[in-house]
C-alpha cells in the first residue's frame, strides 16, 4: 500500500508539472504569436542572362523548377543541333565552384523548338549563382569550338528547409516558347507544367514532375486531371474585385 | 515524510524532462533553429518590377483546420521584402476565430498588427493601394477604406497566398481551400490591371498552389 501510494505521489506531481507546463508554454506561445512575415524568395531570375542568340539560332531558358536536392531548368531552342549545354556550374561566394556535366533531357519538338530540360544539384549558399557553359555548334577558325555562359539563377536567401518548392518563370524572352505552372506542390507529384507557343495553331508539351523531380511527358487530359481546383473555387464566381482589363490591351 | 518529499520530487524531475521533451515551445525551436516563429507558405510573387503601388483581390472564405496553437491566412502583400511592407487578408486562428485583418513592418522591421477588420464569414474584395494624396498606403475591404500606414516605399514588389505558422514539423496546419481570384495590380498610381501570370511560385512541404488562369490560383494543403 505505501508503494501505490509512493508511485502516486511520483506519478500525480510529474502530471502536475507536465500539465502547468504544457499550459504556460502554450500560452506565452500565443500571446509571442507573429503577425507579420512576407515570405523572401530564395532563389531569383536573372532574366537578362538566360538566353543565347547568335546568327545560327537561339536558346532561351524559360522557367526553373527547385526543388530541395536539385535545379531543372527547362529550355527551347532552335536550331537542336546549334548549342550543346555541357556543363553546370554552382559557383559561390564562400566556397568553391562545382562544375558538373549538364544532364539534358529533350522532351520534344514544338513550334520547331526543341524544349527540354537540363538539370543539377545544389545546396543551400545564399549569393551563389547557376551558370550553364554552351557550347556553339562549328569551331572558331582553329579548331576549336566557340563556348558562351548563361547565368539565369542566383540564390537570394537561405534556404528555410520546410521542403521548399520554387518555380519561376523567364519573362521577355527570345522564343515564342511559354512555360505555364498547373500546380506546384503535393506529395506524388510536385509539379504540372505546360510548355506551349505563343504562335497559332501549335500544339502544346504537357509535363508532370514527381517527388524524385523525374520529368515525364502526359496527354493534355491527364494535365487537366491534375490541374483541376477543389471544391466550389471557380474563376468569376466572385462578386467583387471586378476583373480589370490586362495592361497593354 | 523526507520520503514523500523525495517522491514528489522525483515526480517534479521526471515532469520537467517530460515537458522538455514535449512541449510546442522545444519542438518549435528544434524544427526551426533561429526562428521561433517559423511559418509555411504556397504564394505567388510579382517580381518583374518593383514600381507597383497597388493589389487588389478576391479571396475565398475557407475553415482550415489549426494544429500547432498558431494561425492559417491568406492574404496579399505589397512593399519590400524584409521590411517596408503591408499586407491585408483574413486569419483563422487557433482560438476559432476567423477574422480580416491588416498590417503592417515599418523601415526598421518593426511589425504593427495585427489590426482586425471584423469576422470573416465569406469572400471578400482585399485591396492596398498606395495614395499620393497623403504618401500612405491604404487597405480596403470590399472598396470601404480600413486604415493606413506609412512605409519607407510608395511602390514595391508584389505577393499573394496562403501562410501558416509552422510550429510542429509533423503536425501541420491545414490551408484553406480558397482561392485568390481576379488579381491586380497598379502600376506607378495609374490604373487597374489584370494580372497576366506571376513570375515566382514556392510552397513548402505538402502545401498546394494551383493556377486557375493568369490572375488566379487556388490554395490548399493539410485539409481539411
Amino acid at each position: 500500500m505505501e508503494k501505490l501510494k509512493g508511485f502516486f505521489a511520483v506519478f500525480g506531481a510529474a502530471l502536475v508539472v507536465l500539465t502547468v507546463g504544457i499550459v504556460l508554454k502554450t500560452q506565452e506561445l500565443q500571446a509571442k504569436l507573429p503577425s507579420g512575415g512576407r515570405p523572401v524568395p530564395v532563389w531569383i531570375t536573372q532574366p537578362e542572362q538566360a538566353a543565347v542568340h547568335d546568327l545560327k539560332g537561339t536558346l532561351d531558358i524559360k522557367a526553373a523548377l527547385i526543388t530541395p536536392k536539385e535545379i531543372l531548368l527547362f529550355y527551347a531552342m532552335q536550331p537542336r543541333d546549334n548549342f550543346k549545354v555541357t556543363e553546370f556550374l554552382v559557383s559561390g561566394e564562400e566556397k568553391q565552384s562545382r562544375t558538373l556535366i549538364a544532364a539534358t533531357q529533350s522532351l520534344g519538338d514544338l513550334a520547331g523548338f526543341d524544349v527540354g530540360v537540363i538539370r543539377g544539384p545544389w545546396t543551400d549558399q545564399p549569393g551563389q549563382a547557376i551558370t550553364l557553359l554552351i557550347t556553339l555548334s562549328g569551331d572558331k577558325g582553329d579548331g576549336t569550338s566557340q563556348q558562351v555562359r548563361i547565368t539565369p539563377l542566383r540564390q537570394l536567401a537561405p534556404d528555410p528547409g520546410k521542403r521548399t518548392l520554387q518555380f519561376l518563370q523567364f519573362r521577355n524572352a527570345l522564343s515564342p516558347i511559354e512555360a505555364k505552372l498547373g500546380f506546384l506542390g503535393g506529395d506524388k507529384e510536385i509539379a504540372a507544367l505546360e510548355l506551349s507557343s505563343s504562335e497559332q495553331d501549335s500544339s502544346s508539351v504537357y509535363l508532370r514532375i514527381d517527388s524524385q523531380a523525374n520529368v515525364t511527358q502526359i496527354t493534355e487530359a491527364e494535365y487537366q486531371a491534375l490541374v483541376a481546383p477543389i471544391g466550389n473555387t471557380v474563376e468569376g464566381s466572385s462578386t467583387s474585385a471586378t476583373p480589370a482589363p490586362l495592361e497593354g490591351k | 515524510m523526507t520520503k514523500r518529499l523525495l517522491q514528489i520530487l522525483l515526480g517534479v524531475s521526471i515532469g520537467l524532462v517530460a515537458l522538455q521533451a514535449t512541449s510546442p515551445y522545444h519542438i518549435t525551436q528544434a524544427a526551426c533553429p533561429g526562428d521561433p516563429w517559423c511559418k509555411a507558405y504556397a504564394v505567388a510573387d510579382v517580381t518583374d518590377a518593383s514600381n507597383y503601388t497597388a493589389i487588389q483581390g478576391w479571396i475565398e472564405y475557407a475553415t482550415p483546420t489549426i494544429r500547432d496553437g498558431g494561425f492559417s491566412a491568406e492574404a496579399l502583400w505589397i512593399g519590400d521584402w524584409d521590411q517596408d511592407y503591408i499586407e491585408i487578408g483574413w486569419r483563422k486562428t487557433n482560438d476559432g476565430k476567423r477574422r480580416m485583418y491588416w498590417g503592417y513592418v515599418d523601415s526598421g522591421g518593426g511589425w504593427h498588427g495585427p489590426y482586425w477588420l471584423g469576422n470573416n464569414t465569406r469572400g471578400h474584395a482585399y485591396q492596398i493601394e498606395h495614395k499620393q494624396s497623403d504618401n500612405k498606403w491604404h487597405v480596403y475591404i470590399d472598396g470601404v477604406d480600413r486604415g493606413s500606414a506609412t512605409l519607407g516605399v510608395s511602390q514595391g514588389t508584389m505577393s499573394a497566398g496562403g501562410e501558416v505558422t509552422d510550429f510542429v514539423a509533423f503536425e501541420h496546419n491545414a490551408m484553406g481551400v480558397s482561392g485568390l481570384l481576379n488579381l491586380s495590380y497598379m502600376r506607378n498610381h495609374t490604373g487597374y490591371w489584370s494580372w497576366n501570370g506571376w513570375s515566382g511560385t514556392r510552397i513548402n512541404y505538402s502545401y498546394l498552389l494551383t493556377r486557375i488562369s493568369n490572375n488566379a490560383f487556388q490554395n490548399s494543403g493539410y485539409n481539411p
